[in-house]
């Protein structure tokens, strides 16, 4: 009769079960808390980070690949914003680039979802540029409360050399 | 008098029209987007507890169709998951209740073991170690 002779056996029993059964306790009632956030990247043609474009001749297109990930704890309604600017123009945390909106694509992402797909976008130089430019990409995301666009401060660049060409 | 209200009249007419033009697009662009209605429907449902997994995928399907210019099958995609997001909202309160109840059972079921396990492994372990040893018998040294 060791277990029931020895107090401090049965206590360590007592004290394993209390710890084990508060423990998956929390793990079950604890709500969603991990941080919520989106993310947005640019990759190359091949959709791969590095080996990007540095030349293109003004008036093309060129190749590449979005990526754009949901973390928000729901389903996400995502666009993103393509523009040319300069470094007077490149968007902040908390505004969008003043730049011209020239094409923007749009993803419906589920959460913990990602998605990469491939782009062409036009490269060319507006009157008060000069031969580089930069291919502005952001992030925008559908406020359902509100019902409107709204900047998620989340944006990418390339800076590109715009040749006249022959 | 008429002269009065009929210039009255045309400079309403002339601010209501400012007022329009002023504020064209945006408003129409997200009547005219389908889009987050049905998304509306479904963040709904996941906040429900309601697994919208393959219906968010669908409505993406149908946005990259939308997108290409394939209205008609989009549409037919979109019609679908919003017919189907619909049903799934008169039972997403049932389904909500449900999931709480499950986890607050199985909470309720982790936080007893202790309990009982204070209270019934005594009583268990002498049971068996009572009843393992009911055939012995006690010889005189």
């Amino acid at each position: 009769m060791s277990l029931l002779q020895d107090d401090e056996v049965f206590a360590v029993i007592l004290a394993v079960s209390i710890v084990a059964s508060v423990l998956g306790t929390v793990l079950i009632l604890r709500p969603f808390s991990s941080e919520k956030f989106s993310a947005i990247g640019l990759l190359d043609e091949n959709c791969k980070i590095g080996n990007y474009p540095e030349i293109a001749v003004n008036g093309t297109e060129i190749k590449l690949c979005l990526f754009v990930y949901n973390h928000l704890g729901e389903p996400a309604y995502y666009k993103v914003v393509y523009r040319i600017g300069n470094n007077d123009t490149l968007p902040s945390n908390l505004t969008s680039s003043p730049a011209q909106e020239i094409k923007e694509w749009r993803v419906i992402l589920n959460n913990d979802e990602n998605t990469t797909f491939p782009i062409s976008v036009p490269v060319f130089l507006n009157a008060n540029e000069t031969d580089k430019v930069a291919l502005i990409f952001e992030l925008w995301a559908y406020n359902m409360t509100s019902g409107n666009w709204e900047y998620t401060g989340l944006w990418t660049d390339l800076y590109i050399n715009v040749t006249k060409g022959g | 008098m008429k002269a009065t209200t009929g210039i009255s009249l045309l400079i309403i007419f002339f601010i209501f029209a400012t007022i329009l033009a002023s504020n064209p697009s945006n408003s129409q662009e997200e009547v005219q987007d389908p889009f987050p209605e049905v998304l509306a429907k479904l963040t709904y449902l996941n906040s429900m507890g309601v697994n919208v997994t393959s219906l968010v995928d669908d409505l993406n399907e149908a946005l990259m169709l939308y997108q290409k210019g394939n209205i008609s099958q989009a549409m037919s995609i979109l019609n679908e998951v919003n017919a189907t997001a619909s049903s799934l909202l008169s039972r997403a309160d049932e389904t909500h209740f449900r999931q709480l109840f499950e986890k607050y059972t199985e909470a309720a079921l982790l936080l007893s073991i202790p309990l009982i396990i204070y209270v019934a492994l005594p009583r268990a372990y002498a049971y068996f170690w009572y009843n393992s040893r009911k055939n012995w018998k006690v010889k005189k040294k």
